[in-house]
Formats: structure tokens, C-alpha cells, sequence
């Protein structure tokens, strides 16, 4: 009885995120951190909590220079991040024809403003190609996304990333 | 050259050895060329670091007459407070902060070698160093405006690092971000703040590819106890990180499912400036994390301190820090805040959604949930296709919310929700007006202040009694809500002490070590248990034993029901275990459990009643029970002061008090 107790004590009061050690090397930049031998954005959610947080990975470096001050430019690198950690938010934004997250990933393929609605309406359009089976990745749906927009004669030329 | 002629000179009589001397005189020549060039070079050289040395006496000079080692910003920049003694201390702690080995005590030495380090040579870093000049850009730039560096005589070096940082940036305003609080880990219960950097874009806004800016502490153990002694005293070491927005949102506003209010800043860009050229001194180094002082919160308004050295937001912080009052300390300076924006957590846009909806459509939205081809049937199918739509947008919220319980970052989606979503997408339908948004809670700066004071008055079965009370933190579930999270009840060193008139006894009617209450209403959609943790000396006031204390503990879990979002009405229930310690008490322990039941009515926004009714049975230790049954309410006269009066019978000893609380 005792032992139940200390666990649902334990558990309410200490189930905090995991403390999820060793990201890859003592990169500061975001792409550092990426696709190095864990699983990548996954981790990022992982250990970072109110009080507490990796802060190698995402420290702000003055004074060591092995750390690239990589910016946060729109590559592709930097998208497929994104569409990782956005991912359930995305499916459903792409889903619905609109929202945040939609939009933010238009900007990151430099997507002018004006054409968010045409951005929003080819993704709703094209959602069985962009997920595609039930055991498509992230990566795939980036792909299927930039795929789609290429096709696209607008967005062809006006989403220059 | 002189001897070279000589030589060459004599060796006109002597033919033989004519190309010998020829060569040996030349060689004369150029070593004496060496030699005085080194001369010479030696002597620029020598005067080069004399001209240095004698720049930066001047300066020094300068900077003693002006007395900048005494100045706001000097000790804003090197976080200098000063002591119970009246000497000052910085509150960083990396050493790599300072450029004296006594700069962490003494504010002009550190002035000194930091003015003394910006002449650094470049030549002598090692490889991999930077300059001081762009390890502390910040101290740079105002050094450099209050004594009016000379670039001829103290050079001013290129920080590419830097440039391109903040080149990245690219900042046009800055925002303070407030997460509400999370109960289900201590550290998340008083909420948090953090930054955001807004960069200069065109077109419409993408606060989700700002930069987020966050002190935090790193934690470096797992076991609990570890980490509430560290975190409490400065175990741990705390930093800043730099993580993008959207990393942020997921976090607090999907995983947690907090809602976030975001305080855009009134800054110019040259206070922006600052702000960064510090924070970029701070990256690489540390404070010791003090969770109830030096925290997330503190650290966030020492940074706005030096963006704009005239706001004066740390000096009120003298115990605890709490993050709703750093946000009072700048919803209270008039003209900071140019715009406030609500953000609602996942949970909190599906229950918008379920607000929206009519009772019939919350049936169907119900029946997806237990059944999701339930979009065959009848009900579904004979829906307009915006009210289609609008339950679909419900289920798929409702099934993200479920998906990132379960694994924190899905790489893919459930068969299920993919197969809805696909149904989604092809009603091509887009609600092009953006509905209202409700607000399921109410920002930090309405709220009441986070510690208390009270004085009471009252009678039990024998005597009249006047009572004090004071306690830090923070908020019981009786007081007016407004500006924290409904139905929950966190108290810390929450001391109450009575004076008896005819016995004339003081003692402590009770002193909450911490109490704390969680209670999530019944909803069909998940599974939440309420529940409660108390533990602090308390007088059992069912053994006759003239007031004597105990020492006590309690337990408590069950489940609370509320008619609908918004209701007046709460309800709850739990089971409980108690023990309590006392010398007054057989064998000095008894230990058992029991239930509580309990009601909070809003009969009026600024008038509250709770009604509780308790049983409790000890059979251990001595052998004992209670019941217990209550009725207080609370009138709140103004956003700090409310008036209480209650009743309470224990066991057929009956009390009743009331009193006026201030809170601040």
C-alpha cells in the first residue's frame, strides 16, 4: 500500500519530461543537433521543461568558437526539423486548409504572403499524395510538399526555398 | 655602410682577396641593416604598447572621474547587487564572466581589466579564443559611448560570430511570454516566463520562426530529492538557450497544454541592441539556479533591465520571485506593453470548439471518439458541411492532444486519425472567418497578490480567539480565481496563530508546510483524477488536549464534476490517508483515512461559499475518529483584499471566525 502510494505520489508530483542526456556533440546551432546518430527533432521536445533543459544544444555561445552560430536560414535541413516536431499539427492544418503552422512552413519555403491561400488550398487538394500511407515519415511529407508546390505553376517560381 | 667603404677601400691595395672583402662588407651591411631595422622596429614596437598602456590609463582615468564603476549600467552588466554588508556581489557565477580575478566583488577592478582586455592584441589569441571585445560586446558598447573610444589608438575588432548572429535575429521587437501553470510538476507550478525575439519580417507574421529565449537550469540528476534540494539551493546551474518559437508552442501550449499570453515590449532598436550584445555575454556562462529567487523569471527581467536601464523591475524581488508578479512588475509601468495576445493550448482550442458546437453536434463529436467511422451514419452525413467540419476540426484536435500524451513527438500518424483527416481534407472546406476566442484563462496581472496577510476574529465552544495569518504563497481554492488556474490550491508556510482571550493562550492554530489541491472536472473525454497533498502542525480539535499541535499529513484522491465549461458549480470528492503525530496523542501517532466531499459556488464573480463535509478514522496509533463539516465564504472587495466568515464543526466542537485578508 505504502509502495502505491510513494508511486502516485512520485508520479503526480515528479512526472516532469525526461532529462534526456547526450544530444550529439556540444553543437549550439539547430542543424547540429539534427540527424547525428538519435533520432533527431524527437529529442529536442524530450528535454526541455519549465525548470530545466539541454542547454548545450541550444546554448547561446560567446567565447567558444567550435560552435558554428549556424543562423536559422530556410534550408532544407531547417525544414524537415520543423515538419518533425510540427508534425500532428501539420497533418491536421493541411487537413482543415489553414493554420499556423501551415504557414509558417510556406514561409520557410519563401512563399510570399499573397500566395498563403493558393499555398493552402494545393496542400488541402493534394492531401492523399502528401500522406500518402499510414507509415508515411515526415521527411516524405516535405518532399511530397515541395513536390506538390513545384508542380504547382504559381508556386513554382514564387516559393524560392 | 661606413665601415663597408672603409673596407672596400682598403681592399684596393690588396687585389687577391678583392671578391672576399667585396662579400664580407656586404654582408656587414646587411646585418647592420638587420640590426637597426630590429632597432628600429623594437622602439615602434615598445612605443606601440606604450602608446597602448598610456590610451588606456587615460581611459582609466576617464573612467574613475566619470565614476562609471558606480553607475547603474556598469552593475546592471555585471549583475552586481549589493550585500547585506554593503559591499556588492555579482550573481554570475561562471568565472569566464569576469576579466579580474577579484571582478566578482569589486565593480571597478573588473572595469579595469575589462577596459584592459579590450586592448588584447589579436595576434596573442590562441586558436579557437575571441576577442574580449566580442565575448563582451555589451560592456563594449557602452564603454565605448560613455568615454568616447579613439579607434586609432584602441582598435575596434570584428566579431563575425556575433555579426551573424545577430544578423540571424534580425530583431525588430521583443515579447515576454507567460506560460500558466502546470500542476503536474512543481517546477511548472507557478508558471514560467521566457522571451521571444520578433525578427523584422514582411508579410504576415511567423511568430512561430522567432526565436524563443529561455533561462533555464540544468538539471543533472533524476532522483527527486536531488532535485528539489538543488533546485532550491543553487545546486544546479542555470543558463540561457536560444530555441525556436515553434519548438516552445509545441512544449507548453501541446505537450503541457498551457495556455500562453505573450506581452509584446515597447524597445527601441538600440535597447534591443543591447539586450542581445548581453545576453551573448551571459551565453557561455552561468548563475546558480535558485529556484524561489534567481529563476526562469528573475533572470528574464534582469535582461529587460538592460535593454532600458530606467526600468527599475528586480529591486521589489527581495524573497521569492514568482512569475505572475514579474509580469505585474511590467504590466506597471505604463507604456511597456504595447499588446497582449492569448494563446490557447491545444486543449484549450478543443474546447473551444466544444463550445461552439450545439448539444447535438457534441453528441456526434462524442460518438467519433468512441466510434470514428461513425461518419457513415445518418447523424454525421445529415450535417451541413460547416457543422461537418467543425466536429471533424474537434476530433482531430481532440486526436492530436491524445497522440501527444501518449509519445511526446508522433514521426507518424495513427491509422485512424490519418483515415479523419483524409475525410477532412476532402469536404475542401476552409472556415475563412476566424470565429472568437474564448479565453480559458485569465492573464497573471489581474490576479491577486502572492502573499497574504489576515486578521480574524472568532469563537469556539469556550472563548473568543483573535487570529493572524501570513503566509508567501500563493493562492487557496477559495479566493477569487481571476488571473490563476481555476480550481486548485497551492499554499506554502501558510501560518495561522490565535490568541485565546479567557484561557489566554497563544498558539498556532496551524502552520501548512504546503497544501495543495488539484481538481480537474469529470470529463467524458479523459481520464482526470483530483486530488491533494497537505502536510504542516495543525491542532486537533477533536481530543480535548487545550490546543495542543500535531503534526500531520494528508492524502487525497478522487474526482470533481462540473455541470459545463464555465459553471459556477464545482463538486468534488476524494479518499483520503492521514497521519498525525503529537505527544498528546497514545503511543504519539495515529494513522488512517477516510473521505472528503466538497462544493465551491460562485454565487456572485466577487462572492465564493465552500461547504465540505470530512469523515476520517485512525484505526492505528490511537484509535480515534472525526467527522467534520464546514461552510466559509469570501467576498473579494478589491483585486487585494477580500473579507471571510465561516463556520466548522468537529465532532460537536463547533467554531466560527471571520476576518479580512490583504494580499501583496
Amino acid at each position: 500500500m505504502k509502495k502505491y502510494i510513494l508511486a502516485i505520489v512520485g508520479t503526480i508530483l515528479f512526472s516532469s519530461s525526461a532529462f534526456a542526456a547526450g544530444y550529439g556533440d556540444a553543437g549550439c546551432g539547430l542543424g547540429s543537433l539534427l540527424f547525428g546518430n538519435q533520432k533527431g527533432p524527437v529529442q529536442i521536445l524530450a528535454a526541455t521543461t519549465n525548470g530545466t533543459s539541454d542547454n548545450q544544444t541550444f546554448a547561446i555561445s560567446s567565447g567558444t568558437s567550435n560552435c558554428d552560430a549556424k543562423g536559422f536560414d530556410t534550408s532544407k535541413l531547417e525544414q524537415e526539423q520543423f515538419v518533425a516536431i510540427n508534425f500532428s499539427g501539420l497533418a491536421k492544418d493541411m487537413a482543415v486548409g489553414q493554420g499556423e503552422q501551415l504557414t509558417a512552413l510556406a514561409g520557410m519555403m519563401g512563399c510570399p504572403t499573397v500566395q498563403q491561400p493558393r499555398f493552402n488550398t494545393v496542400a488541402q487538394h493534394n492531401y492523399p499524395a502528401i500522406f500518402a500511407s499510414d507509415s508515411t515519415t515526415p521527411a516524405e511529407v516535405l518532399t511530397a510538399v515541395r513536390g506538390v508546390v513545384s508542380r504547382d505553376t504559381e508556386l513554382s517560381t514564387t516559393c524560392i526555398n | 655602410m661606413v665601415v663597408s667603404l672603409f673596407l672596400s677601400a682598403r681592399s684596393r691595395r690588396t687585389t687577391p682577396n678583392l671578391h672576399a672583402m667585396a662579400r664580407i662588407s656586404f654582408l656587414i651591411a646587411i646585418t647592420a641593416l638587420m640590426i637597426s631595422w630590429n632597432a628600429a622596429s623594437a622602439y615602434a614596437a615598445g612605443d606601440a604598447d606604450g602608446d597602448r598602456e598610456r590610451y588606456l590609463n587615460e581611459l582609466i582615468l576617464q573612467a574613475r572621474t566619470q565614476g562609471l564603476a558606480e553607475k547603474r549600467n556598469w552593475h546592471l552588466l555585471v549583475h552586481y547587487k549589493k550585500t547585506l554588508f554593503g559591499t556588492y556581489e555579482s550573481q554570475e557565477d561562471g568565472l569566464d564572466f569576469f576579466n579580474s580575478p577579484t571582478g566578482k566583488t569589486n565593480p571597478e577592478e573588473e572595469l579595469i581589466a575589462t577596459l584592459k582586455n579590450f586592448f588584447t592584441p589579436p595576434e596573442t589569441l590562441k586558436p579557437g579564443q575571441e576577442h574580449p571585445q566580442c565575448n563582451f560586446p555589451a560592456r563594449y558598447k557602452w564603454l565605448k559611448r560613455q568615454l568616447a573610444f579613439d579607434p586609432a589608438r584602441l582598435p575596434e575588432q570584428q566579431c563575425e560570430r556575433l555579426e551573424g548572429w545577430l544578423k540571424d535575429l534580425n530583431p525588430e521587437k521583443v515579447t515576454v511570454i507567460f506560460a500558466s501553470s502546470y500542476m503536474n510538476n512543481p517546477a511548472s507550478m507557478f508558471g514560467h516566463t521566457f522571451l521571444r525575439i520578433d525578427k523584422k519580417r514582411q508579410g504576415s507574421e511567423q511568430k512561430l520562426l522567432d526565436y524563443g529565449v529561455s533561462y533555464a537550469a540544468t538539471a543533472d540528476t533524476d532522483n527527486p530529492l536531488f532535485y528539489i534540494v538543488k533546485g532550491l539551493f543553487g545546486g544546479f546551474k542555470g543558463a540561457f538557450s536560444l530555441v525556436p518559437y515553434y519548438v516552445k508552442v509545441q512544449e507548453y501550449n501541446n505537450l503541457e497544454n498551457r495556455d500562453l499570453w505573450e506581452y509584446e515590449l515597447n524597445l527601441n532598436d538600440d535597447q534591443i541592441n543591447y539586450m542581445l550584445l548581453h545576453l551573448w555575454e551571459l551565453g557561455g556562462n552561468y548563475f546558480d539556479y535558485y529556484y524561489f529567487q534567481e529563476n526562469c523569471s528573475y533572470h528574464i527581467l534582469s535582461l529587460l533591465e538592460v535593454a532600458d536601464p530606467d526600468l527599475h523591475l528586480t529591486d521589489q524581488f527581495i524573497f521569492q520571485v514568482i512569475p505572475a508578479d514579474t509580469i505585474k512588475a511590467l504590466t506597471r509601468n505604463s507604456g511597456l506593453i504595447s499588446k497582449e495576445v492569448y494563446r490557447p493550448s491545444l486543449l484549450s482550442q478543443l474546447n473551444n470548439k466544444r463550445v461552439r458546437m450545439s448539444e447535438s453536434e457534441n453528441k456526434i463529436f462524442y460518438r467519433l471518439v468512441k466510434n470514428p467511422s461513425a461518419t457513415e451514419e445518418a447523424d454525421y452525413q445529415n450535417l451541413t458541411l460547416p457543422e461537418k467540419a467543425l466536429v471533424l476540426d474537434a476530433y482531430l484536435d481532440y486526436a492530436q492532444y491524445r497522440s501527444m500524451q501518449k509519445e511526446k513527438t508522433a514521426t507518424v500518424i495513427d491509422p485512424t486519425t490519418r483515415r479523419m483527416l483524409l475525410v477532412r481534407s476532402q469536404l475542401n472546406y476552409r472556415n475563412d472567418e476566424s470565429p472568437q476566442v474564448i479565453q480559458f484563462s485569465t492573464p497573471p496581472e489581474l490576479g491577486h497578490g502572492s502573499a497574504r496577510a489576515g486578521i480574524g476574529y472568532g469563537r469556539n465552544g469556550n472563548e473568543f480567539f483573535e487570529e493572524i495569518s501570513i503566509r508567501p504563497a500563493y493562492h487557496d481554492l477559495l479566493a477569487n480565481d481571476t488571473g490563476y488556474r481555476k480550481d486548485s490550491q497551492i499554499l506554502f508556510f501558510d501560518l495561522t496563530a490565535r490568541r485565546y482571550n479567557e484561557s489566554e493562550k497563544t498558539k498556532i492554530d496551524s502552520l501548512k508546510l504546503i497544501d495543495i489541491v488539484s481538481l480537474t472536472p469529470y470529463d467524458p473525454l479523459f481520464n482526470k483524477l483530483s486530488w491533494k497533498l497537505n502536510v504542516g502542525v495543525d491542532t486537533p480539535k477533536d481530543l480535548d488536549c487545550g490546543y495542543c499541535n500535531s503534526f500531520k499529513g494528508n492524502y487525497g484522491l478522487g474526482m470533481s464534476y462540473q455541470p459545463r465549461f464555465f459553471s459556477p458549480f464545482i463538486f468534488y470528492s476524494m479518499v483520503d490517508l492521514e497521519m498525525e503525530l503529537s505527544h498528546d496523542l497514545d503511543r504519539w501517532y495515529r494513522a488512517g483515512g477516510g473521505g472528503t466531499f466538497g462544493a465551491l459556488i460562485d454565487l456572485t464573480h466577487d462572492w465564493r461559499i465552500q461547504i465540505t463535509g470530512d469523515y476520517l478514522s485512525f484505526p492505528l496509533g490511537q484509535e480515534s475518529h472525526y467527522y467534520k463539516a464546514s461552510a466559509v465564504q469570501r467576498y473579494s472587495i478589491s483585486q487585494n483584499a477580500d473579507i471571510r466568515a465561516g463556520w466548522n464543526v468537529i465532532n460537536s466542537r463547533q467554531e466560527w471566525s471571520a476576518g479580512i485578508n490583504y494580499y501583496f
